[in-house]
């Protein structure tokens, strides 16, 4: 029987190791400066690695941003951080070409990067910047390079987008389009810390030490854990339960559970499936398997999915929330293949 | 032989499936021969029922079996599990995660990860045992299909006193003897149950009640019916063939009291075969003739033959029926007991009546 050389699976074996020491590692440097909500940077880390942009919605003052930047320093990777305003413009996001002057005396256009140029932007309030703007950042997050002035420049690998909004002030926003939306790996809401969490935030703040996050490994670790997750093997089950999941949140479908059929405009397209499969891998390698379960891929259905559902006017109007309408979902699909 | 710890993970876990496969394919085989045996012997029953065919004992049984089985063995071939089939009951029955599932799907890949996944599953699972995985479990509907299906068929068995066709049909066919080859014994109690009442197609049905029964059941009615007296013949009491003589006492020589006319009995003791009052008395002397064979009629003609030929049997005839190999019913036995009761007294006088009536009425 012809196999795969041996020390392919041994190199694989040390590569998944190093992907449970890296996820170890942020795990607790983010822990030492963000409090509580440990599902929450679970999936945060596994959208990274698997290279998606996460949307991560809350009220102000919840950490969102202390989370993403955490991220990045821990991480060793370029970071940047762009605040969205109505004022900002698409060259202030991609950068633009300015007028320099060489020493012989010549002048030339030469392209000075912008903030997007980073392994880690956070897009703060990204529905406060104009659907112009926004756009600019569709195509860096799909297609992982800008263009300015004709000229094509890639962006850094890794490279993504952590994007937040605050779903309290809507006034003077710019909600965004569902093709900018579905463009987000998972979206994840920050939720209000408990008793506990509050106490311990307090304590960490309001002191005097500041604790800060050690850096360790850098891009290139986890480009290679990027191209890791992408080996993992999903078994058929996993993958069955993942399309079905994904056809029955069309309402026009037969598969769609009541509460789909009744407050569901539109459901997730395909680019969901490849988010839950994705993500599934990463759960799976995390766990120490070398393949995605079902169990998995329930798992990450829920922020998949979260941004992907869009209401309609009877869900929005009788506040059914997302979250319901997957719960639901989850509970109609049959699992096995 | 495998050794799960010796030998390569894609070795030990395609042993692990292929015996798994057979293991699975075996349930499924006898689970399918289960209902297809069931399935065949409910025909043949019903056949039985609506041919009056008395046939297919046990040439029935064999057909069934060999229908059921062939039949499950196509089915659980056809259906048997496959690999990935395996795989999933595995993982659903020991929660492996689809591990197992995932492992055979990579079992034969090139990839680096897929030796990795099978060393995972093998790890896991190599001491599964087959027949946990596929228990031996028929499931509620398969086992209640074969449990009523042998009842239907071993209550349509010649001999059993069952409903049907076949009984009254044939005990008081003109051709009495063909039916004469059938226990007497039962016969002889058939026919019992019916003279009381004087309904001869539930004869057949309660025929279990002792000839006894008859004396005081069947008494009042054979002074009404006197030469409808039949003769189910099996006690071993002397034989008498008058309704008269039957009331006095005697045994279950009063089957066919019938209260209206004579006649109308036997036609309704004969049932489908029964042509008049001619054709019973027909059926009963070859019955007799056939030696033994009275008790025949009464089997499943439930006093149908007996009704009307009963009275035309010698007592010499009757003396040689069979008697009864049955044990009185506990129906019977605690009906005894009642009456004896009743006759010690151990009842107040004015309530005397009522029991005794109350025995009548649940004798009818």
């Amino acid at each position: 029987m012809s196999g795969p050389p041996p020390d392919a699976s041994a190199q694989i074996e040390a590569q998944a190791d190093t992907f449970r020491q890296v996820v170890a590692h942020l795990r607790t440097q983010i822990g030492c400066v963000f409090v509580g909500q440990p599902a929450l940077v679970d999936h945060l880390l596994v959208a990274f690695f698997c290279r998606g942009h996460v949307l991560l919605e809350g009220p102000p003052g919840l950490g969102k941003t202390l989370l993403v930047r955490t991220l990045g320093e821990a991480l060793d990777v370029k970071y940047s951080r762009i605040q969205c305003t109505p004022d900002l413009m698409p060259g202030d996001v991609t950068g633009t070409n300015i007028l320099s002057e060489r020493p012989g005396g010549t002048r030339e256009f030469v392209f000075q990067p912008g903030p997007i140029f980073a392994n880690v932007v956070l897009a703060d309030e990204l529905n406060r910047a104009t659907p112009r703007t926004q756009a600019a950042f569709l195509e860096a997050m799909q297609e992982r390079h800008v263009t300015v002035f004709g000229t094509t420049h890639p962006l850094d690998d890794p490279f993504a987008v952590f994007a937040t909004q605050n779903p309290i002030e809507m006034e003077g926003t710019y909600p965004l389009p569902e093709a900018q939306l579905d463009r987000f790996f998972f979206k994840l809401t920050v939720k209000m810390p408990d008793i506990a969490d509050l106490a311990e935030i307090l304590a960490r703040t309001t002191g005097t030490q500041d604790a800060r996050a050690t850096a360790g490994f850098g891009a290139a670790t986890v480009r290679e854990m990027g191209d890791l997750i992408k080996q993992v093997v999903v078994a058929d089950p996993a993958l069955q339960l993942a399309l079905r999941i994904v056809r029955a949140t069309h309402p026009d479908t037969s598969d769609a559970p009541p509460q789909v059929k009744k407050y569901v405009r539109y459901g997730a397209s395909p680019r969901a499936a490849q988010a839950i499969i994705l993500a599934a891998k990463a759960v799976a390698l995390l766990a120490g398997r070398y393949h995605a379960s079902a169990d998995d891929v329930r798992l990450v259905v829920r922020p998949a999915l979260n941004h992907r559902l869009i209401r309609n006017f009877h869900g929005e109007m009788e506040q059914i929330s997302v979250e319901a309408i997957t719960q639901s979902i989850l509970e109609a699909v049959p699992e096995g293949s | 032989m495998i050794d799960a710890a010796h030998d390569p993970p894609e070795m030990v876990l395609a042993a692990l499936v292929a015996r798994c496969r057979v293991r699975g394919g075996f349930v499924l085989f006898v689970r399918y021969s289960v209902v297809a045996c069931a399935l065949a012997l409910s025909i043949i029953a019903a056949m039985r029922i609506i041919r009056s065919d008395e046939g297919y004992g046990l040439l029935g049984i064999a057909l069934a079996a060999i229908v059921g089985l062939a039949f499950g063995a196509v089915a659980a071939w056809r259906r048997r599990p496959s690999a990935h089939d395996v795989g999933a009951r595995i993982d659903r029955h020991l929660h492996l995660e689809d591990t197992v599932v995932a492992a055979i799907q990579v079992q034969h890949s090139t990839t680096g990860v897929g030796p990795l996944i099978v060393r995972q599953a093998v790890a896991r699972a190599r001491d599964v045992d087959a027949s946990v995985i596929f228990p031996l479990d028929l499931g509620r509907s398969a086992t209640a299909l074969g449990v009523a299906a042998v009842l239907l068929f071993v209550a349509t068995l010649p001999g059993n006193g069952a409903p049907g066709p076949g009984a009254g049909g044939r005990a008081a066919s003109a051709d009495g003897g063909t039916s004469a080859a059938a226990p007497a014994p039962d016969g002889a109690k058939a026919t019992t149950q019916p003279a009381t009442r004087g309904d001869a197609a539930r004869g057949g049905e309660t025929g279990a009640a002792p000839s006894s029964q008859a004396r005081s059941a069947a008494a009042p009615d054979s002074t009404l019916s006197t030469g409808e007296t039949a003769s189910a013949g099996n006690d071993e009491r002397p034989q008498r063939d008058d309704a008269t003589q039957s009331a006095a006492g005697q045994s279950n020589d009063t089957a066919g009291g019938e209260r209206g006319a004579p006649g109308r009995g036997a036609t309704g003791a004969a049932g489908s075969a029964g042509k008049g009052p001619g054709s019973a008395d027909v059926s009963v002397r070859a019955d007799s003739k056939g030696g033994g064979g009275a008790g025949a009629g009464g089997t499943r003609g439930a006093g149908a033959g007996g009704v009307r030929g009963g009275a035309l049997l010698a007592p010499s005839d009757i003396a040689t029926l069979a008697p009864s190999a049955q044990p009185p019913s506990a129906r019977y036995e605690a009906r005894r007991r009642a009456e004896a009761a009743v006759a010690r007294g151990d009842i107040p006088p004015e309530l005397r009546s009522y029991v005794r009536e109350y025995f009548r009425a649940i004798t009818r």
